[in-house]
């Protein structure tokens, strides 16, 4: 496990359209979605269909390798593969950083500050201010990705999202992390 | 004489949509569930059935070649005429070209995730289904009774339609929406 010993600002500096403002009771159905990346092309899923160009998303890959980079909403898009009726797609422009081909990424919009990674990610939800855990682990068919309130798994499950891959994978997912 | 590894594997074996390629009993189970979905006006999507054992065989062996294992050391599997250490003419084994070939394989395969070597799917004992509707739903159980739902959600993940489901034989696999298989795993 290796851990941060100091905060990682991932992105200090707002694009032109930061998106919309989250209080903390809103959760985060309109500020955290799914982003995948295919031969270099970045995809990104959320539910929330009235996000502008340049508007600003953090991607994270908490397993290993560790993942970060920053990206713009270019324009509206296909959703990622697997994602369910009623989330809208958009299509990225990479900012900064490095993603792996066809690993399925947290895209926070704003900006995060990376705490500590490792066994889950600890992060820093500028958008909210809320410290959170995100947790990416795999099932039987697909990846499950989790944010928690705390070291998962322990404490409170905030956020859940399954992306079917269609592929025979070995599980990794404990109970409280793939449960619906 | 076999072949070197490379993305020539990718398009062989692909994984079925057809029920008919499901093994014994189950292959009756999920047409007789399906069945009773479709006279219940449900909407039934598949996007997979059997996923054959050879594919799972190169899915998961390019993946642990392209990670290091030495490809000397995969196994034979009948059928699947492969050559992991693409020898070259004299026969010695070119290292480089093999982690290459497994690499290749791994993204034409679209692989980020370790694959598993053997599951339902593998062995036709598993179908992904997005099934969904609208209302009340009167299905069908296997005993011949009409059920009706009204619970939601009016999808897959209906505790009331897994029921109905695992009456045929059908049974729900809790941790990926989409799965049903012989056993729920």
């Amino acid at each position: 496990m290796s851990t941060l010993r100091w905060l990682v600002p991932i992105a200090v500096v707002m694009a032109a359209n930061p998106g919309p403002a989250f209080g903390r009771k809103a959760g985060f159905q309109g500020l955290v979605g799914v982003a995948m990346q295919a031969a270099g092309k970045v995809c990104f899923s959320i539910n929330s269909a009235a996000l502008q160009p340049h508007t600003f998303v953090t991607i994270i890959g908490p397993g290993e390798p560790f993942q970060s980079a920053t990206a713009e909403i270019t324009r509206p898009g296909k959703n990622c593969p697997g994602m369910p009726p009623g989330t809208a797609g958009y299509k990225l422009r990479a900012v900064t950083g490095h993603l792996e081909d066809n690993t399925v990424l947290f895209g926070v919009l704003g900006t995060v500050q990376v705490l500590s990674h490792g066994d889950g990610t600890a992060v820093r939800l500028n958008a909210v201010q809320q410290t959170v855990t995100l947790r990416s682990c795999t099932s039987t068919d697909g990846v499950h990705l989790s944010i928690w309130n705390s070291p998962a798994p322990a404490g409170a499950r905030l956020w859940h999202r399954y992306v079917y891959l269609g592929q025979d994978l070995d599980a990794s997912c404990s109970a409280a992390e793939s449960a619906e | 004489m076999s072949k070197p590894a490379g993305k020539e594997w990718i398009a062989k074996f692909p994984t079925s949509k057809s029920v008919n390629d499901l093994s014994g009993s189950f292959k009756g189970n999920v047409t007789k569930f399906l069945r009773a979905l479709q006279a219940a006006g449900a909407k039934v999507a598949i996007s997979a059935t059997l996923r054959p054992p050879e594919r799972a065989y190169l899915m998961h062996y390019s993946y642990e070649v392209s990670h290091g294992l030495d490809p000397a050391k995969v196994p034979d599997m009948k059928g699947v005429d492969i050559d992991w250490t693409c020898a070259g003419k004299d026969g010695k084994p070119d290292a480089k070209l093999a982690v290459k070939a497994a690499s290749e394989m791994v993204a034409g395969f679209g692989i980020a995730y370790r694959p598993a070597l053997k599951s339902r799917h593998s062995q036709g004992l598993a179908i992904d289904m997005t099934i969904s509707w609208t209302g009340a739903l009167t299905i069908t159980g296997s005993d011949g009774k009409a059920v009706t739902i009204t619970s939601s959600p009016r999808d897959g993940g209906n505790k009331d339609l897994q029921s109905v489901g695992a009456g045929y034989g059908v049974v729900k696999l809790k941790t990926d929406p989409p799965h049903w298989s012989s056993d729920g795993h």
